[in-house]
């Protein structure tokens, strides 16, 4: 087995829990569906599961971590719930730039407005971080979010104590011209 | 390598410390800054770079280079690194003995490399393609794994060796990544320097490390302990070390508590050099 063969069947296998799972409980045949042979097969299975699944968790745990730095309003209203969305999250999403951690902030923001369906006003919460990433972070110019309950603590404050929210239609815009920056909410 | 300013003790650069970094100029030598945070810089990043660069001296670390990528090198990321060095100008820039992604999947981290003849050329190969780019010293960094190759045809020292000389870079030793996988794995960090070229090393890491479970995990987010201080120790008396820097990027405690450590550093590094570094500030 090639080293190129060796790494592309491990980045899946650290990746993606769903596929490491299949492989520890019938290595041959997911091994023979990626079209590796008996003796690739037998290289990979010497690594130990234990090591594999160790590694591929503290993989977990480390983007885990970079996203709930980016997203520190979501994380505290999600509480416990904030990993097992994440969880759910990278079975889908793989991030693709330099800004890696970013992206994967900005993308589980939107799939928690996707998939938070109990307490409407999280999804807020996330839609809020994800616009202030997007401008702050990745630059975009112009911004607009409409939100259905009242941010307007939540904009000015990063880490206030309450963080429920009323009902309150509003719209917030974030503008950049240049050197000068702004946000309104309306 | 031995031709490299000695820089002193310093601390990688994170955004919690930017306040207390320029109270204390006097007491960091030098920053390490994550190369990666400043590729497409916004405009806050841009000024914050210009900011450290005009009060310190910087060298930039790479996390995803992956250099030991058997599809090669991804070159859109090489150019960003290549932009850096040219704005920091550097002394030397660094990176790991990894791989970080293939066949369009990121991993996310740092993920090890079997110890083989067949790794060493593409580590060999990818570096060259970096090196005819990025005009200054490359140095390697080992990292922890937790994941270990039983088709390994050397150790990690014999492999690191050959890495280095074959490539003419410089080491970056993570002393703490060497003890945590010495307790891990259950060999000596003594034997291991011993089958190390020390005169390579050009910069240490060094940081806390934590327990999970029954193994130690280098979290970055603990203060440094007496046993990674040993390393630290012993390594600063063998080599001719050019720079330290403490790697805390979490649970950040009050930054009394890093000059401290800072401090405990410096003793060690200038009790085993005759060399006035605090001269090329």
């Amino acid at each position: 087995m090639s080293l190129l063969e060796q790494q592309h069947f491990l980045a899946k296998l650290y990746t993606n829990e769903n596929f490491r799972q299949q492989f520890i409980e019938e290595p041959k045949k997911i091994g023979k569906e990626n079209n590796l042979t008996d003796n690739e097969i037998a290289v990979i299975i010497e690594i130990f599961p234990e090591e594999i699944e160790a590694f591929a968790e503290s993989l977990f745990y480390k983007r885990l971590r970079e996203v709930e730095r980016f997203l520190p309003l979501t994380r505290k209203v999600l509480d416990a719930d904030f990993e097992k969305l994440f969880r759910d999250f990278i079975k889908e999403f793989n991030p693709q730039t330099v800004k890696k951690h970013l992206e994967d902030a900005v993308e589980f923001a939107k799939f928690v407005q996707k998939n938070q369906t109990d307490k409407l006003w999280i999804k807020d919460i996330a839609k809020l971080e994800q616009a202030k990433l997007e401008f702050g972070g990745i630059g975009k110019n112009f911004i607009v979010k409409k939100f259905d309950f009242d941010i307007r603590n939540l904009h000015h404050n990063n880490t206030p104590e309450d963080l429920s929210l009323n009902k309150r239609k509003s719209v917030a815009i974030w503008v950049r011209i240049g050197k000068y920056h702004k946000h309104f909410i309306l | 390598m031995q031709n490299l300013k000695k820089l002193g003790i310093g601390i990688g650069f994170r955004e919690q410390f930017r306040a207390d970094i320029f109270l204390n100029q006097d007491k960091i030598d030098f920053l390490e800054i994550t190369a990666d945070h400043y590729f497409d810089a916004n405009k806050s990043k841009s000024e914050e770079l210009q900011m450290l660069k005009n009060h310190f001296k910087l060298i930039p670390h790479g996390l995803d280079l992956s250099l030991g990528s058997a599809e090669g090198i991804d070159k859109d990321y090489l150019e960003k690194f290549v932009e850096l060095v040219d704005e920091v100008k550097p002394e030397w820039f660094s990176d790991h003995i990894c791989f970080t992604k293939s066949n369009g999947i990121s991993i996310g981290h740092l993920a090890p490399i079997p110890y083989t003849h067949e790794a060493l050329k593409v580590f060999v190969k990818n570096i060259s393609v970096v090196k005819k780019r990025i005009n200054i010293p490359l140095i390697l960094e080992n990292i922890t794994y937790m994941v270990r190759f039983p088709s390994s045809e050397m150790s990690e020292a014999e492999f690191i060796t050959k890495l280095v000389e074959e490539t003419d870079c410089g080491l970056l030793l993570d002393v703490t990544n060497l003890y945590i996988n010495s307790r891990n794995f259950d060999f000596s960090w003594q034997k291991y320097l011993d089958n190390l070229p020390l005169e390579r090393v050009v910069q240490l890491h060094f940081v806390g490390s934590h327990k999970h479970g029954n193994k130690l995990i280098d979290g970055h987010s603990h203060k440094t302990e007496n046993e990674i201080w040993e390393v630290f120790r012993e390594v600063c008396e063998r080599c001719d070390v050019k720079g330290a820097i403490l790697e805390r990027d979490g649970n950040f405690p009050p930054f009394e508590e890093i000059l401290e450590e800072i401090s405990t550093a410096r003793n060690y590094f200038e009790s085993n050099t005759n060399y006035s570094y605090t001269a090329n500030k």
